[in-house]
């Protein structure tokens, strides 16, 4: 399928050195390591594929049920579910790297030396182009706190992950935070080389026909459009809290959708689980951006990025 | 492959059971017995609700190019299908899944269905008959006029035993009290080994499991799961189950199965 696109629009983008033919990726979790998607649409047009979040070993995840329907959105509570860093080397990137994307290897760790690791395999054996560092997880050292809710925990792992690889990294911010712009700002600091806003919000579920809650693990993640405004609002005040680029996600489910959160300051975007409605969001959120730069005389993407603090 | 198709029929079979006829000459060409289609509930361009629901291909006929989802309404996303109507399109992702394996030769199929569970167990025997193979059939509804598909299935030539919890139609209680004797009754007459299959409620394809564990007899169950992605992506459709080497891990229902060896499952 071809892009009918005006030849004057340039859609590419450019996150910490990583060159995207545009601005949309899939994000961690939504999208396996790719191959899952490939009989359903044409995997080779996305701007990047995030994958699924990789421990130092395999991990088997939350029980069942996982998956929780809510307005508009869903919960989830996968419990990170995945191989392990070595198989996903071995057996899952070859198939990825085929599709001729960048590829960002999400990570997560129960230590800051777990991030380390994994963060020095992938360099190792060129596993990624970037490393989104999923700083959702619970800290095991501090209690179990997320790292990403404590801007001391955050920064530890940020500095380790930095000294572990030249790879550029990207911290994944979760919005179960009080103030999204401190943990930003530490990130910042620590040399993070991008930010990707906003994980899932946590929330539950109560299943009233079983009178218990509807998840195994009791809370899941909320995703979908239903937390839309919230992501959009977080990638505002963290555009104007920070210099980095941003990658917004949060219920992006049409170019509308995606060009929210350009405008509110994100140089790219991830659209998650509005592939699970839509196998095909994705493309129709590139063709969608492309058609509306044509429309309102955009030539880059970059002319649009955080436009709207500008025009307040 | 993800289409579009076009509603030919749309009609009610129970009060709350409809039947859905699609023109997708793709899907009914490629369809296997046990395989799913993924179907978009929401109207075109919402997203509320956000997800597709699984339902179980009842019938795909190759020469017309049309399938047949037979599905029941449990919540929003179903009776949102069930308005739907004839000459409408919908949108959907299919067919998906690791479906039934064919009986071994001479083994004799008994087809264990718990309610709507006999939707995708109706494919399966037309199936079965179609390669000269005929199925044993134990239907178990709650009450006579929940009963359906079995007119179907008696048309194309399999033997249907009705069973009713309340006794309204056929013989009265639960269908899996009625396993051991089917069983014995298929060795009495043609000395095959039984083959199980079998869909229904948690409950059912426990008893089934255990029966089967006991026996020895090889059974397949078709299983549902709340779903999300249904590629295999998203890992939110996981059912636990044992591997030949006794390691426990979560296998997804959607492309893993829906249908799984019995003797895999560590409990529903």
């Amino acid at each position: 399928m071809s892009c009918t696109v005006d030849a004057r629009v340039d859609l590419s983008v450019d996150i910490a050195g990583v060159k995207l033919k545009n601005p949309v990726m899939v994000a961690s979790g939504t999208f396996g390591f790719g191959t899952e998607y490939a009989a359903y649409m044409d995997v080779s047009r996305l701007g990047a594929i995030v994958t699924k979040g990789l421990t130092l070993q395999p991990r088997t995840g939350n029980p069942p049920p996982r998956i929780w329907e809510t307005p508009a959105g869903m919960l989830n509570s996968i419990g990170l579910q995945n191989p392990g860093i070595d198989a996903y080397l071995e057996h899952h990137l070859p198939a990825l790297r085929a599709f001729k994307v960048p590829v960002i290897a999400n990570v997560c760790g129960d230590t800051v030396k777990e991030y380390a690791e994994i963060a020095r395999r992938l360099e190792c054996h060129e596993g990624a182009d970037a490393i989104e560092v999923n700083i959702s997880c619970p800290n095991v050292e501090r209690g179990g706190i997320a790292f990403g809710s404590d801007p001391r925990s955050a920064v530890a792992v940020v500095e380790a992950v930095k000294r572990a690889t030249s790879l550029p990294v990207i911290v994944k911010l979760t919005p179960n935070v009080t103030d999204i712009a401190e943990i930003a700002r530490a990130c910042e600091g620590a040399g993070a080389d991008a930010l990707s806003l906003v994980n899932t919000l946590l929330g539950m579920a109560i299943d009233i026909y079983r009178m218990r809650p509807a998840l195994g693990n009791v809370f899941g993640g909320l995703s979908g459009p239903a937390i839309r405004p919230v992501a959009v609002r977080m990638v505002w005040q963290v555009r104007e809290a920070v210099d980095l680029p941003l990658i917004g996600m949060g219920g992006i489910a049409s170019f509308e959708d995606a060009l929210e959160f350009i405008l509110a300051g994100a140089s790219a975007v991830a659209v998650g689980s509005g592939t699970f409605a839509d196998p095909a969001c994705a493309i129709r959120v590139i063709d969608g951006i492309g058609q509306y730069m044509a429309n309102n005389g955009f030539e880059r993407v970059s002319h649009m990025v955080g436009l709207a603090h500008k025009c307040r | 492959m993800h289409l579009e198709a076009q509603i030919l029929e749309m009609h009610a079979i129970t009060n709350d059971v409809y039947s859905m006829t699609l023109q997708c000459p793709g899907v009914a060409d490629s369809a296997q017995p046990g395989q799913f289609v993924h179907v978009a509930v929401a109207q075109p361009g919402s997203t509320d609700p956000l997800l597709r629901r699984p339902l179980s291909i009842c019938d795909a006929d190759r020469s017309k190019g049309t399938v047949e989802l037979v599905f029941r309404i449990v919540g929003r996303g179903t009776r949102l299908l069930a308005g739907r109507q004839a000459s409408e399109r919908i949108d959907l992702m299919g067919p998906i899944g690791t479906g039934f394996r064919r009986p071994r030769p001479g083994r004799v199929p008994l087809v264990v269905a718990g309610g709507i569970g006999i939707a995708p167990l109706h494919f399966l025997c037309r199936a079965l008959l179609s390669v000269g193979v005929s199925p044993y059939v134990i239907a178990g509804f709650s009450t006579r006029s929940d009963m359906i598909l079995v007119d179907r299935l008696v048309r194309y030539g399999a033997k249907v035993q009705v069973i009713t919890e309340d006794g309204s139609f056929g013989l009265a209680g639960k269908v899996t009290e009625y396993i051991e004797r089917a069983a014995q009754e298929i060795n009495s007459h043609s000395h095959g080994e039984v083959e199980l299959y079998a869909c229904g409620p948690l409950g059912m394809i426990n008893s089934v499991r255990e029966w089967c564990l006991e026996t020895g007899v090889f059974g397949q169950v078709s299983l549902e799961s709340r779903m999300a992605c249904g590629t295999g992506a998203c890992l939110g459709c996981v059912l636990r189950v044992i591997t030949a080497s006794g390691e426990e891990r979560y296998e997804r229902v959607c492309v893993d199965g829906p249908v799984f060896d019995v003797r895999r499952i560590v409990t529903c």
